[in-house]
């Protein structure tokens, strides 16, 4: 698991579409491609610059004005499941 | 607003082909949610038939298009599966072209991948169902091994060794999971397609990026000119986002229309192009421009219009489009290769395409009569 601190953004590796369906994504791991719709959508889009998890679980929070330590929760295994995928690469 | 099955001037499905090509005023905008359940299935389908799910995903989205929540809801399904596929196919693109530029290829990509990246405004707006690939004809066999070595057999054995190098217009390949590569020598079949000044198509490059890495396709103004090939020539009836294909590349990247018109007549195919506007102006319904009015009254040649039949008649088929193909191959020399190509076809070829060689001499024989009616 990549720490909290850890550096990501997106793979250039990755093949994408969005549109109004959300985004899908096949990354050099996915067998299949994922769409990634509402939340999961918006870390996304955060990760096209270089960002950690906390600044995108502040980001959510201050959009969704929820708690910071609730977002992160959620976020957490959305951040894991595209980094083991190597959707995103790791600084 | 517009309610589906009114006596519009043109379909629902024809407003949706244009979408983001023209202004369109509150009173065009069309309202699905009233049409019956049966209508809604019908038009569904032609939709996904016509490849225009991401069109009329935008149209929703921009207010052009109203309908319920269920058809909303299928139409954003739809847009994300088609999608979907989009990027399966594109890393399916990647790893031939990759595999064929190692092996020393000058391959570029057609259509698809290449349009929906250079001449949309995202390429969400445009669905594609297969990779195509255009290879130097002195390339292609090695191409062919290429594909068939990856897991993607011909789904159609050559008409006799050498014809597609020469003469073909390309041939397909699917693989085992049913995903399809259509690797190209020309850009169409048949008298069209043996006039096409092929290696115009690789001296003018432009790139493009899938996944971090760049592919080469063919300039926009012959992305043009295959996108009329493709629309005039590919159907009877063409689908409606190959006109949109052509409408695209003129009204929104503003190809320059007279210098394709000066390539058009360098390949004896002005009849294709004016045929191509001109669907594409009538069917989505475009205000007049220079290349509309120039269309509407080009007078085809009578080489032209023999040609056209063998595409746009009731009776066309691969036979009467390879046949007509003879007027079109340069020198006696020429001619008599090809002409004993179709005579003499592989045994494979015949198994693929026909049960037997006299159900190809009948077809052969209909192919010839259609070609002397028309002349």
């Amino acid at each position: 698991m990549a720490k909290a601190s850890a550096v990501i953004k997106q793979s250039p590796e990755v093949i994408s579409r969005s549109g109004p369906f959300g985004v899908v994504i096949l990354a050099p791991r996915d067998i299949e491609p994922r769409l990634l719709e509402g939340s999961a959508r918006l870390v996304w889009d955060l990760l096209s610059d270089w960002s950690t998890r906390e600044d995108i679980a502040e980001s959510l929070a201050k959009l969704f004005g929820e708690d910071h330590g609730v977002i992160s929760r959620d976020i957490e295994m959305v951040i894991e499941e595209l980094i083991a995928t190597e959707a995103v690469v790791v600084s | 607003m517009t309610a589906l099955g009114s006596p519009d001037r043109f379909s629902t499905l024809d407003f949706v082909a244009g979408v983001g090509l023209r202004e369109f005023s509150e009173d065009e905008i069309r309202d699905l949610q009233g049409i019956s359940e049966v209508e809604w299935t019908q038009l569904h389908r032609e939709l996904l038939l016509e490849r225009l799910v991401p069109l009329a995903a935008y149209a929703l989205d921009h207010g052009a298009l109203t309908a319920s929540d269920i058809q909303r809801t299928q139409i954003t399904q739809d847009h994300a599966r088609s999608m979907s596929l989009a990027v399966v196919l594109e890393r399916r693109l990647l790893e031939v072209y990759s595999e064929m530029s190692l092996a020393g290829i000058d391959v570029r990509v057609l259509k698809g991948s290449a349009v929906a990246h250079l001449d949309y405004p995202d390429p969400s707006w445009r669905a594609f169902g297969d990779v195509d690939l255009l290879v130097p004809a002195d390339s292609f066999a090695a191409a062919s091994e290429i594909l068939n070595a990856a897991g993607a057999p011909r789904r159609f054995a050559e008409v006799s060794k050498g014809f597609d190098s020469r003469f073909g217009k390309g041939a397909c390949f699917v693989y085992a999971d049913g995903l399809q590569v259509d690797l190209h020598r020309s850009i169409a079949e048949g008298p069209f397609g043996l006039t096409v000044d092929l290696d115009s198509l690789f001296n003018d490059v432009e790139e493009f990026e899938i996944g971090g890495v760049n592919l080469r396709t063919i300039s926009r103004q012959h992305r043009f000119m295959h996108a009329c090939f493709h629309a005039a020539l590919g159907d009877v009836s063409p689908r409606l986002v190959a006109l949109r294909d052509v409408a695209e590349m003129l009204l929104v990247n503003k190809v320059d229309f007279s210098d394709a018109v000066v390539t058009a007549r360098a390949w004896r195919a002005e009849a294709v192009i004016a045929r191509a506007i001109s669907l594409a102006w009538q069917r989505i319904d475009l205000p007049p421009n220079d290349a509309s009015r120039w269309a509407n009254t080009y007078s085809p040649s009578g080489y032209e219009e023999r040609a056209l039949r063998a595409y746009t008649s009731e009776n066309r088929s691969y036979a009467t489009q390879v046949a007509a193909g003879v007027t079109a191959v340069p020198g006696i020399t020429g001619k008599l290769a090809y002409m004993r190509a179709l005579l003499l076809p592989s045994r494979q070829h015949i198994s693929g395409r026909d049960s037997s060689y006299w159900a190809r001499f009948r077809r052969g024989a209909a192919a010839l009569r259609e070609s002397r009616s028309s002349q």
